[in-house]
């Protein structure tokens, strides 16, 4: 049994933050659940420097040693919230100053998983897939452009293309919240709205199946996603009642090349996105350095939690 | 400890703050979501491809953080047990008050 208490950043209602939670739970390893969205209101920070940071933080029901933290699980905190009375300037320079006090103590912390600034650098599409080749990984054909001709030129060699949002989310607008989802698009799709913001198009990849991949320091977890619906065979997200789920085996070079990835990204935790050719062949989509996986575990029985648990309590 | 006894307010990202990423925090769990500007004539391609997920919904009234385990729990038959069900990418959990105000939260960092 570890006496380090892992500390888990995340609101209140996250399923799979509640696997590592259980998992740990049943190793009797110390566990801090804490959200950032109950500072400053419903939590109390007291740090004191003396060549290295230590004191307490404070909840309604637990209190945190500092120094007793192993590892940071960084999973799904959410942002600070101060009084409603507070002027829109004055939460606004609260809420820098809870980031970078609090924030900054927790950022001294030795261990993370991942670290909150590594996965900031890693979301960024166009650094995944320049690391993902330099690392030994095959990336399809992209183009990033505001400019029409650019985009009208691309999809004129690549043949058929996808459009792909850069960023994760979605959108919340006349009161519905929406997505985007990987689109098959036209050369005459394309107008003067491209020129409106960065757009990212795809060369599409002949697909047998996809692959997500969870890794955990060394440890890999490949489940097979066959589509059984058009919309899941163009990206699987938007038709999660037609997949099949099976474990697979990652071939040698990609789990080589896939270390090197999470290497360069320093990252400890990521699932991965492939597609599998007909031939064969395994080409790197994308990595998400904070990606869900609990519903993984429950369709293939992979033991991601377990892992999981394992990093966060590894010595 | 002592902590204020007022109605929490969530936090518009700071999106010109430049450390910000360096603890990313996201919105506040189940924000109400009160925008309804409509499109505009400028729209950017990317957003033609606005799709509404299918949503997972699950009835937050049954369920409540158990501070003891630090996990969420469920009723069940009157037992309290582990909110078992895990979400996928595109997981919606709702508060239903049966109106178009429903509280909703849906994961965005998902992919």
């Amino acid at each position: 049994m570890s006496e380090r208490t892992v500390l888990v950043l995340t609101h209140w209602f996250d399923p799979t933050a509640d696997a590592v939670v259980e998992e740990l739970n049943r190793r009797e390893v110390p566990v801090f659940r804490y959200n950032p969205g109950d500072f400053p209101q419903r939590s109390a920070l007291a740090a004191t420097f003396g060549g290295g940071w230590t004191g307490s933080l404070h909840t309604p029901d637990r209190t945190l040693d500092l120094a007793k933290v192993g590892c940071v699980y960084h999973r799904r905190p959410t942002a600070f919230e101060f009084p409603e009375e507070m002027s829109e300037p004055e939460r606004k320079w609260a809420a820098r100053e809870a980031r970078m006090g609090l924030g900054g103590v927790l950022a001294t912390l030795p261990r993370w998983l991942n670290h909150p600034a590594d996965i900031a650098q890693a979301e960024y599409k166009p650094v995944q897939l320049t690391a993902a080749t330099a690392a030994g990984l095959r990336v399809p054909d992209t183009v990033i452009t505001n400019d029409a001709d650019t985009a009208r030129s691309f999809l004129a060699t690549a043949g058929r293309v996808v459009y792909k949002p850069l960023s994760g989310g979605g959108v919340a607008e006349d009161g519905t919240y929406r997505l985007i989802y990987a689109t098959p698009v036209d050369a005459d799709e394309i107008d003067e709205s491209v020129t409106r913001t960065a757009h990212l198009f795809q060369a599409w990849v002949p697909k047998d199946h996809e692959v997500r991949l969870t890794v955990v320091d060394e440890q890999f977890h490949a489940a097979r996603i066959d589509a059984r619906s058009e919309a899941a065979a163009v990206d699987w997200r938007s038709d999660y009642d037609h997949l099949n789920y099976t474990v697979t085996e990652v071939p040698r070079d990609v789990r080589r090349a896939t270390l090197a990835l999470m290497r360069a990204l320093r990252l400890r935790f990521g699932t991965l996105d492939f597609v599998v050719t007909p031939d064969g062949d395994w080409l790197f989509l994308e990595v998400n350095p904070n990606g869900q996986w609990a519903w993984i575990e429950d369709e293939t029985g992979l033991p991601i939690a377990a892992s999981i648990a394992d990093a966060l309590t590894k010595e | 400890m002592q902590t204020a006894n007022v109605i929490p307010r969530p936090l518009e990202p700071d999106v010109l703050f430049p450390a910000s990423a360096q603890f990313g925090l996201g919105t506040a769990f189940n924000r109400v979501d009160a925008d309804s500007s409509p499109s505009s004539m400028c729209r950017p391609f990317g957003m033609r491809h606005l799709v509404e997920p299918t949503p997972i919904v699950a009835d937050l009234s049954a369920v409540r953080y158990d501070p003891d385990s630090q996990t969420a729990v469920v009723n069940s038959d009157g037992a309290w047990v582990s909110f078992a069900k895990h979400s996928t990418g595109q997981t919606s959990t709702k508060t239903s008050d049966g109106k178009g105000s429903m509280d909703s939260d849906t994961d965005q960092t998902e992919d």
